[in-house]
């Protein structure tokens, strides 16, 4: 699954649009849109807020096998759509680094989160936004480094008046880039591996906490191996005492 | 279980501190490198972030260059090889290893994938040329990393050799499981010893991205055809399938394309690793049949049953005693040397 966070409804409208997201009611504080693949909450503007919308969505739905992607606009004096590399957060003054996919097509930049609108600044060459720090840490809490992600628009050089509709119109226009981001992280990863279920073994072996970490690191070898277990064991399994339980155990570790 | 190839992309993003953003050989590893860059204030920003996917790192690992601070070279480890040295210490330019063995206990003992070059290579020569002043030295700057592997990059073992020559109580082991063809490359002196890692295939399946065995076998004979010593490292052993034939094969072709005579010395040990770094690895290599095999835990270093131990260390003790004397191999077992 696929986490998106906005901060307004204007950047999140041609998402829900394009991939079909159903308004999910009734889930948490937030209103949530989703499908399948793609879960996307609007959270509002400002880290306080931010941190709260990653933290209620990922802490109720979130898998560690899921990502993140904080999508919005920032301010800044250069144009386009950006994938950010360093999150500094103004407020707390700490530094966040997001492991970058090493293929993608976007130009990078580093983002400042500031607690209120940037004002502008000619010489400056970073980003700024209202959210990402926040998004970061929280999702951190839930997801690896490598699975969270900042795809910023620029909208305002100076922290001119942008109103709903330029932003809806600006990630209208750029939804082509929004969409390649999204891809990165929609693409599914290798199956997992599936490991023989050892309860009933245990439970055969009468096996102590101790004796059923050995024998599910004893299966998840000779599973990897291309074996299986249960060609080792042998047919009668019951056991009358752990101790009992312990010779086979034993036996099994000696034949591997 | 089938191998599944894995498919590498190196520093499509490197990270510099601020700090040695001017040194020569920062400037010297951008110039070769088209990478994103990132400036930081401290390695361990990146290095060290929590919940780190060391998997999914090393496939496509980041540089990250930086100074080394504070202490730059450490005492010997137990689980390590003195090879009868009294003052035995390590040091640590490079943090990971651009080869992905399975097995590899950094990915236990690191909390990333990626790979860290400190640049301050002279600091770490102040320091050997201080304790120089006290006793001999033998140092190994090779184990968290592989050296020669990263040397189109970093120059770094051309410096060692140089600085290695012109010290005579200073002997330095440079450890690689790398294919680099060392001749006309560094200055040759009889104090840097070159130490060739060598495995049979069925374990060279399990050492991603690494040379062949018969391209290090090749890449310790131009060094020793160069004039330097040879150390080759059956270590660790990890048992398989027909263990005995292939390390029989193995031998063979050492003898055949370097000659045992030749070798300064063998060192041999089966797969060990502290308990606190098995824990890490193998949660980056929870499909590895190496690393998921049952390890038995005798104080706090996780390796294989004592029978199990002997007979692999047994079998392949009595392979190259065919081809050598015993007082040049040396032997690692548990409870350490």
């Amino acid at each position: 699954m696929v986490f998106i966070f906005t901060a307004l409804y204007a950047e999140a409208e041609e998402i829900i649009k394009n991939y079909a997201l159903k308004k999910l009611r009734n889930m948490t504080k937030f209103t949530l849109y989703g499908n399948e693949d793609i879960c996307l909450c609007v959270t509002g503007s400002g880290v306080m807020r931010a941190s709260v919308g990653v933290s209620a969505v990922l802490a109720k739905f979130s898998s560690p096998e899921d990502k993140v992607i904080n999508i919005g606009c920032a301010g800044g004096n250069k144009e386009g759509v950006y994938l950010c590399n360093k999150i500094k957060d103004n407020i707390f003054k700490r530094t966040y680094y997001p492991d970058m996919p090493p293929k993608h097509s976007f130009k990078e930049s580093e983002l400042i989160t500031e607690k209120n609108v940037w004002k502008g600044d000619k010489e400056d060459p970073c980003l700024h936004d209202m959210e990402a720090s926040a998004v970061y840490e929280a999702a951190s809490f839930f997801v690896s480094p490598e699975k969270i992600m900042f795809l910023k628009i620029v909208s305002d050089s100076n922290g001119e008046n942008v109103t709903k509709e330029d932003i809806r119109l600006l990630f209208k226009n750029n939804f082509p880039l929004v969409q390649d981001a999204i891809s990165l992280f929609l693409k599914k990863e290798e199956e997992n591996f599936n490991f023989t279920d050892t309860s009933k073994i245990e439970e055969a072996l009468k096996c102590t906490v101790t004796m059923k970490e050995r024998l599910k690191r004893i299966a998840r070898y000779l599973d990897i191996k291309g074996s299986s277990i249960y060609d080792y064991l042998p047919k009668e399994l019951e056991c009358k005492s752990k101790k009992e339980g312990m010779k086979i155990l034993e036996s099994l570790e000696e034949k591997i | 279980m089938k191998a599944l190839k894995r498919k590498y992309d190196f520093f499509s993003h490197i990270y510099v501190e601020e700090g040695v953003k001017n040194h020569p050989l920062t400037k010297n590893i951008l110039k070769k490198k088209d990478s994103h860059l990132i400036y930081i204030d401290h390695y361990k920003d990146v290095f060290c972030r929590k919940g780190q996917n060391i998997a999914s790192q090393k496939l496509s690992p980041s540089l990250i260059i930086a100074k080394k601070e504070g202490k730059l070279i450490y005492e010997g480890a137990p689980v390590c090889q003195s090879f009868g040295n009294e003052y035995f210490y390590y040091t640590s330019l490079i943090m990971n290893c651009v080869y992905d063995c399975e097995y590899c206990y950094l990915k236990g003992m690191y909390p990333s994938g990626n790979i860290v070059i400190f640049v301050n290579i002279e600091d770490i020569f102040a320091q050997i040329d201080n304790i120089l002043k006290l006793h001999p030295v033998y140092i190994s700057v090779s184990y968290d990393c592989d050296l020669l592997a990263c040397e189109s990059l970093t120059g770094f073992v051309e410096k060692w050799c140089l600085f290695a020559s012109e010290r005579k109580d200073l002997t330095v082991e440079i450890r690689t499981k790398s294919a680099v063809d060392v001749r006309g490359k560094f200055k040759v002196t009889d104090n840097i010893i070159f130490a060739f890692t060598l495995s049979p295939n069925t374990l060279y399946a399990r050492e991603h991205n690494t040379p062949s065995p018969l391209s290090r076998i090749k890449a310790a004979s131009f060094a020793l055809e160069e004039g330097f010593n040879i150390r080759l490292c059956f270590d660790p052993l990890i048992y398989f399938e027909g263990f005995k034939e292939e390390y029989e094969a193995l031998s063979y072709s050492v003898e055949e394309n370097i000659g045992f005579k030749n070798i300064k010395d063998i060192s041999l040990g089966t797969f060990r690793i502290s308990a606190d770094y098995m824990k890490g690895l193998r949660k980056a290599e929870p499909y590895s049949a190496t690393v998921q095999y049952p390890f038995e835990n005798k104080g706090g270093v996780y390796s294989y049953p004592k029978a199990k131990e002997e007979y692999m260390l047994k079998t392949v003790k009595d392979i190259l005693l065919k081809y050598i004397g015993e007082d040049k191999i040396y032997l690692w077992e548990s409870g350490y040397e």
